[in-house]
């Protein structure tokens, strides 16, 4: 079932509306990047890989949530099942393998990194072994599949946002044009940025589900 | 409600203590994936409503095939190496103490329930709603037919295709940022490493936009599905799980990591070529995932050169060995500033630039001892044993085919057991994230013991890199501090007449090195109160005799 003309209406004023939420937690962000480094909190790096190191509760849960429930999930997962059935609960326990691996492993990779200023996901593996043959093999072991999961990302865009302003399904220019826009956010506000829009964007699932609740 | 909810993220970071907030945001993120299902049931059907004989899919009820159940059991095997994505490392690393990273874990662990079961429960009853309609994107027609509601629900629904798309660019977000980090600080950097941060900075943003670049030519040309490309990459990232594994918890005997790189090697040629010589060619592919066998093979190889080699090395004769030792000994004096190699006499190329880290090896004793009194759910093996058989027994484990079975309502019995069976390991995460710390303890009771290697640093010293490799100056002054106080406390011990109250004031001095102002992440503990007075900033002199504590 396709939008029709007069329910797209509504999402012309909503998808400008995220973008410039979008704007200005990206123009907010710089701002704290520059706080960091002017005040001598954390260098460039850090400031724009790790913001600054300084995430609170908040931000953590969040940007952990929604690194884990990716677009994937919200959309992926319905449409599987709507295509597969109940052989989608394969997911529920797919994600308690997730975690297991993550929180049993999380504690020592921290601490590492705590006594050993490890700020990239390599830093361990070339501080424990001292060897630039395996510390490449795990860049590529790590930068390739991330590669993949981000061309899985881009097709999904294309996919979602064509199906949703029913555009020809290989229209390949709002895509762009969205990579675009989000390189240039991630450009101005590095880390921070990143994880303010996953905290909004957990806020707008919060309150379309919330305001379902109040409107029954 | 909705000011707080679009404000509240701007003003984070400026309000430490909001823990209590937090958690109602966590609450009522997932109450809201239970809402959209709430809203289906309702106002079409709920899954108690459903009949095997009048659902449109009645193929649905079928028993899952036995290559299903394979497939399931072997991905949920390997989605235990999710943890090496660099998105989730940095994340780690990101967060301002492990309590952050409890509490997520925590909402992590109760999420399952609140998002993929509905998740679930929005397709299944889609298929009843629009009675089985060809559509491209089900979700998009699914939330179309909640527009239909009018009113309220109308707007609404705007909003939840605003969030689906949303969704999709911040997980864009983070894996463009994790590869560029990855790009610049791994690949530029070394090359480059005396660049200045902002250079740096400018070749991420340069980073960002190649990966951007490759990602959008694949994912635009790929025509055989999203899930076709996440199944490449699920059996290739497992490959870098050994590595993190053995390097974190290995205890005694180091493993050299040529053969740990060997390993990976040939396990990842080998995913390609099934990925795409095999699977990818043939239209029934026996079911077997090549993520799972190709961490067999890396696994078997690493054992098989591993022990090799140590038998290679047992073969040199003993004046042999004690003339490497000699060697090894005058080598590590002649660079002194750079850490003694695990595993010396490689060529040069292989070794990398290791100054920023410390002037130890970070052996497996260091990291072990680093762990002491921290509860990790990695270090029990019977928590291993019981996490992996809970997965197991999450497939539903059925003879393949059986009949269907007529007039079933509600959902097929089946999927009932999988339901169910997902509490096990649902229990055991939620106590294993109980048992985890709120911060790394450091024994006050013990402090002369301390090593000085394992203290760690802070923000402050964190945040001082200004060149690829050059040495933590602020770090190492403190720990060099902190060795030559241990010193002078343990001679201290052998002169009995020396003055108790000059003791004192050289264990306060210690405290303040080991908790300086600016923060580490270690626990204080009892004394943390106590002692509030003694904190004193890194580079302050320790002074204040007033008030000393024997």
């Amino acid at each position: 079932m396709a939008l029709t003309e007069d329910q797209l209406v509504g999402l012309y004023i909503c998808i400008p509306v995220y973008f410039v939420l979008l704007g200005a937690a990206a123009f907010w962000a710089h701002k704290r990047m520059e706080t960091l480094v002017h005040d001598k909190v954390s260098d460039q790096l850090s400031a724009h890989y790790l913001g600054g190191q300084t995430f609170g509760p908040l931000l953590t849960a969040g940007t952990v949530f929604a690194s884990i429930f990716s677009g994937y999930t919200v959309v992926g997962i319905p449409n599987e099942a709507y295509n597969q059935g109940w052989t989608s609960l394969r997911w529920m326990p797919y994600l308690f393998s997730i975690f297991f691996g993550y929180f049993g492993t999380a504690l020592r990779l921290r601490k590492a990194s705590n006594i050993r200023n490890h700020q990239t996901p390599v830093d361990f593996i070339t501080d424990r072994y001292q060897s630039q043959l395996l510390r490449y093999t795990i860049v590529f072991l790590q930068i390739l599949p991330a590669i993949i999961f981000l061309s899985a990302q881009v097709a999904a865009l294309k996919n979602a946002f064509n199906a949703m302003f029913n555009l020809d399904p290989d229209a390949v220019y709002p895509v762009i044009i969205m990579m675009i826009i989000i390189l240039l956010f991630e450009w101005i506000g590095g880390l921070r940025y990143v994880i303010v829009v996953i905290t909004t964007f957990s806020r707008i699932l919060s309150f379309v589900c919330c305001a379902y609740d109040m409107s029954y | 409600m909705v000011l707080i909810i679009f404000i509240c993220p701007f003003q984070l970071p400026f309000f430490s203590s909001v823990a209590l907030t937090d958690t109602i945001q966590a609450v009522i993120m997932m109450f809201s994936f239970i809402a959209i299902p709430a809203v289906l049931s309702r106002s079409y059907y709920s899954w108690s409503e459903l009949d095997s004989n009048t659902y449109p899919r009645p193929d649905f009820y079928d028993t899952p095939s036995t290559d299903f159940q394979l497939g399931m059991w072997q991905t949920s095997m390997i989605l235990i190496s999710y943890f090496t994505l660099p998105q989730y490392v940095q994340r780690i690393y990101a967060t301002e103490s492990i309590q952050n990273l409890k509490i997520s874990f925590s909402i992590l662990t109760l999420s399952v329930w609140f998002t993929m079961l509905p998740a679930v429960y929005i397709g299944t009853i889609g298929v009843q709603i629009l009675d089985n309609e060809d559509t491209s994107s089900p979700f998009t027609s699914i939330v179309a037919t909640l527009l239909d509601l009018g009113g309220f629900a109308r707007a609404l629904g705007y909003i939840a295709l605003t969030a689906s798309l949303a969704a999709i660019m911040s997980t864009t977000d983070s894996l463009v940022i994790s590869i560029s980090q990855l790009l610049t600080v791994e690949v530029l950097y070394p090359i480059w490493p005396n660049a200045s941060p902002r250079k740096i900075s400018w070749a991420g943003r340069l980073a960002s936009l190649v990966a951007s670049g490759i990602a959008l030519c694949i994912g635009l040309v790929w025509k055989n599905g999203i899930t076709g490309l996440v199944s490449i990459q699920f059996p290739l990232s497992t490959q870098a799980m050994p590595a993190f594994l053995l390097g974190l918890y290995t205890k005694n005997r180091d493993i050299h990591p040529w053969c740990i790189a060997s390993g990976a090697i040939f396990s990842t040629i080998y995913v390609i070529a099934i990925m795409f010589g095999y699977i990818g060619r043939e239209d029934n592919p026996v079911p077997i995932d090549a993520g799972l066998t190709g961490l067999a093979i890396n696994v078997v190889l690493i054992a098989l050169l591993e022990v090799s080699r140590r038998m290679f090395n047992i073969s040199i004769s003993l004046e042999e060995q004690k003339k490497k030792a000699d060697n090894e000994e005058e080598e590590e004096q002649e660079t002194s500033s750079t850490p003694p190699l695990l595993f010396p006499h490689r060529p040069k190329w292989d070794t990398p630039a290791l100054n920023r880290f410390g002037k130890t090896p970070l052996t497996p004793r260091l990291l072990w001892k680093s762990m002491e009194n921290v509860n990790e759910p990695f270090a029990n093996r019977w928590w291993i044993f019981l996490a992996l058989v809970s997965l197991s027994i999450c497939v539903p484990i059925l003879p393949s085919d059986l009949p269907t079975i007529e007039n079933q309502e509600g959902i097929p019995w089946w999927a009932k057991k999988m339901i169910y069976m997902n509490i096990l390991p649902f229990v055991i995460l939620v106590v294993a994230v109980k048992n985890m710390p709120t911060s790394f303890p450091i024994d006050e009771d013990f402090k002369e013991d301390v090593d000085p290697d394992l203290v760690e640093l802070t923000l402050h010293e964190k945040g001082m890199r200004q060149s690829y490799d050059g040495t933590n100056v602020l770090v190492e002054q403190r720990r060099s501090s902190i060795t030559e106080l241990l010193s002078s406390l343990e001679s201290d011990k052998a002169v009995e007449s020396k003055d108790s109250l000059e003791r004192a004031k050289s264990r306060r001095k210690l405290s303040a090195l080991l908790h300086p102002l600016d923060g580490s992440e270690s626990d204080k503990g009892i004394t943390d109160s106590d002692n509030k007075d003694d904190e004193v900033g890194i580079h302050e002199p320790v002074v204040d005799e007033g008030n000393m504590v024997e």
